[in-house]
């Protein structure tokens, strides 16, 4: 059906695709797992209470929540041309994927945070211990499921996002389903890349959902 | 272990709800110590202004001779490490295995590894559950829940317990088991132990002393056995009551019905503790005194290990001679309660008497 420079062109596609959602989904955890836990750990009567910083953390995330992804990705391009040198291709657009993702990171960390027992981390403070270990010891590993689930919901959505940014100039395979999909008609081209995309998601989604099972001891 | 004068509000969005109001409490090293009330009375609040989960507005809380109220954050993590606590719902982690579970307090009191494992080994022995190291909290039942909470608890050495109703969500079984584990770590690890509960049974089975708490203030404390014997507060007396639950025959309700309106006839209670429950009491009255005595019902039970015996009677002779048997059992140390109203305690849809 495709010549072997077709399916090259949807091989790297898929691989671009790939390179952004991956490295955009493992920053944006690196920076919203952190505000995740301080919009929990800052809440009235958890463990550092602090309205203060809680106020600031919960409006940062909400401006970041509220811009849609197109105005965020043409808004932020001087810095993204200061990061990486270049506003277009698909180094590039790790940039405003990761921007996009963190709030959305930051809101599901605080979901599943809060999902867990206040009377474990009563106990743990019963034990003695410290704001810092009962973050790493316990909030994270009782959400762990929960948190797992959170970032395949991330990784999902990023992949949608992937492909907007892909076609004003980010690679991928949004590219390619505008290029020859869209551009030359190539209606089999267009066919193949949303095959791809819909078995990526499913992919992702059993994957996530495989991940969290084997992370769950509540009810076994 | 001493608590002076501790006071707690809980502010609202509408309303101010006072939890505390200037409690104080001294209990002794090696003493357990029970604080029973209502459902609401302030008891968690209580207990948790122990290790300052809850930060009393007013007073002062001292553990071995340091006044916790005054320390700071990091020196009271320190101290927190030497007070256990166990909890209504246990509070396991999910995440970790039995034994991961019982070393977590090891973890945070940075024991090297090897030292961890086999404490926590020694500690699943004590509560009889080696075989369960590696299972979920999940698959087990709400005892051995419990089992795991008390030997996490008691991980780090602790000198004080802090148990917040560890057996209301258990059966009356579990229950009791959980208790005599408690009585036996008393004993054998001289441990102190605060026992918040709502019920008169548990206080009765392992209770030194007891304070009775309502609407954060305390109403009546002491020695178990002399709250049983005598209560002076309504609730503690009303909650006795409900504990004590002695199922009288309807013939015994009609002669309490009917003593109640002659007067060669009274019906009283008689307590014994300890050794005047050994005494032959019943038949030197009549003896000495003519007066017939007709035993409607009779329950022996233990306070702690002391024989506590309840017993509703009928004396009958001349007043004089009732009067002077209700002095001379009063003598021996025997309460007498005399009782003129039956409808107190009399519920007639069950047929039984609450004693
Ligand atoms: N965090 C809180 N915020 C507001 N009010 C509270 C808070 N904690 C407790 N209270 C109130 O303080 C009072 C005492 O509560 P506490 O939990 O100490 O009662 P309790 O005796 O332990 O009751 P129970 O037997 O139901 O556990 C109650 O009126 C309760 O509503
Ligand atoms: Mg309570």
């Amino acid at each position: 059906m495709f010549d072997s420079r077709l399916v090259q062109i949807i091989v790297g596609s898929l691989g671009e695709t790939l390179y952004m959602v991956g490295v955009s989904c493992g920053l944006a955890v690196v920076f919203g797992l952190p505000i995740g836990v301080i919009l929990v750990i800052t809440e009235k009567r958890h463990i550092l209470e602090n309205p203060c910083v809680n106020q600031v953390f919960q409006a940062v995330v909400n401006i970041g929540r509220s811009i849609p992804f197109v105005i965020l990705m043409v808004a932020i391009m001087p810095f993204t041309r200061l990061l990486t040198g270049t506003s277009i291709g698909t180094t590039a657009a790790i940039v405003p994927l990761t921007i996009a993702a963190i709030p959305f990171v930051a809101r599901m960390v605080e979901t599943s945070l809060r999902e867990v027992d206040p009377g474990v981390v009563e106990a743990a403070q019963a034990m003695g211990a410290s704001p810092w270990e009962i973050i790493i010891k316990v909030l994270i590993p009782e959400a762990k499921p929960s948190l797992i689930l959170g970032v395949t919901i991330t990784a999902i959505n990023l992949v949608g996002y992937s492909t907007m940014a892909g076609a004003i100039g980010g690679g991928g395979l949004g590219d390619l389903a505008v290029r020859y999909g869209y551009q030359r008609f190539r209606g089999d081209v267009m066919l193949a890349t949303v095959v791809i995309l819909v078995l990526l998601v499913q992919g992702v989604q059993v994957l996530g959902g495989a991940l969290a099972k084997k992370a769950e001891h509540r009810r076994s | 272990m001493r608590l002076e004068s501790i006071s707690k509000a809980f502010e609202t969005d509408s309303s101010r709800v006072i939890a505390l109001k200037e409690v104080s409490l001294h209990v002794a090293p090696g003493e357990i110590f029970g604080i029973i009330g209502l459902s609401g009375a302030g008891k968690s609040t209580l207990v948790r202004c122990i290790n300052m989960l809850e930060v009393p507005d007013q007073g002062k809380v001292y553990v071995d001779g340091t006044e916790i109220s005054a320390l700071g954050s990091r020196e009271l993590r320190e101290v927190r490490k030497k007070i256990g606590m166990i909890f209504q719902h246990f509070n396991l982690l999910s995440s970790r295995t039995v034994l991961e579970n019982v070393i977590f307090p090891l973890e945070i009191a940075k024991l090297p590894k090897p030292e961890r494992a086999r404490r926590g080994e020694k500690l699943l022995e004590l509560v009889g559950l080696e075989d369960k190291k590696d299972a979920y909290p999940s698959q087990l039942s709400g005892g051995q829940k419990q089992r795991v909470g008390i030997a996490r608890a008691l991980a780090n050495d602790p000198k004080v317990l802090l148990c917040d109703e560890p057996t209301s969500s258990l059966d009356p079984q579990t229950t009791r088991s959980i208790l005599r584990l408690l009585d036996t770590i008393n004993k054998n690890l001289g441990l102190t132990i605060i026992l918040i509960t709502h019920e008169m049974e548990a206080i009765r089975q392992i209770c030194d002393k007891v304070a009775v708490i309502e609407d954060g203030k305390v109403v009546e404390s002491g020695r178990v056995i002399d709250v049983f014997i005598s209560p002076d507060h309504e609730t503690t007396k009303a909650m006795i009551r409900g504990s004590s639950h002695i199922d009288a025959p309807d013939w015994a309700i009609e002669i309490l019905e009917a003593s109640a309106k002659a007067s060669d006839r009274q019906v009283v209670r008689l307590s014994f503790v300890g050794e005047s429950a050994g005494r032959p009491v019943i038949s030197s009255i009549a003896r000495d005194f003519g007066v017939d005595i007709n035993i409607l019902t009779a329950q022996i039970d233990h306070m702690k290990s002391v024989p506590f015996g309840v017993m509703l009677v009928e004396l009958s002779g001349n007043s004089g001679g009732i009067e002077k048997s209700i002095d001379y059992l009063r003598r021996l140390g025997v309460s007498v309660d005399v009782i003129d109203d039956i409808s107190d305690f009399v519920t007639k849809e069950n047929g039984g008497a609450n004693l």
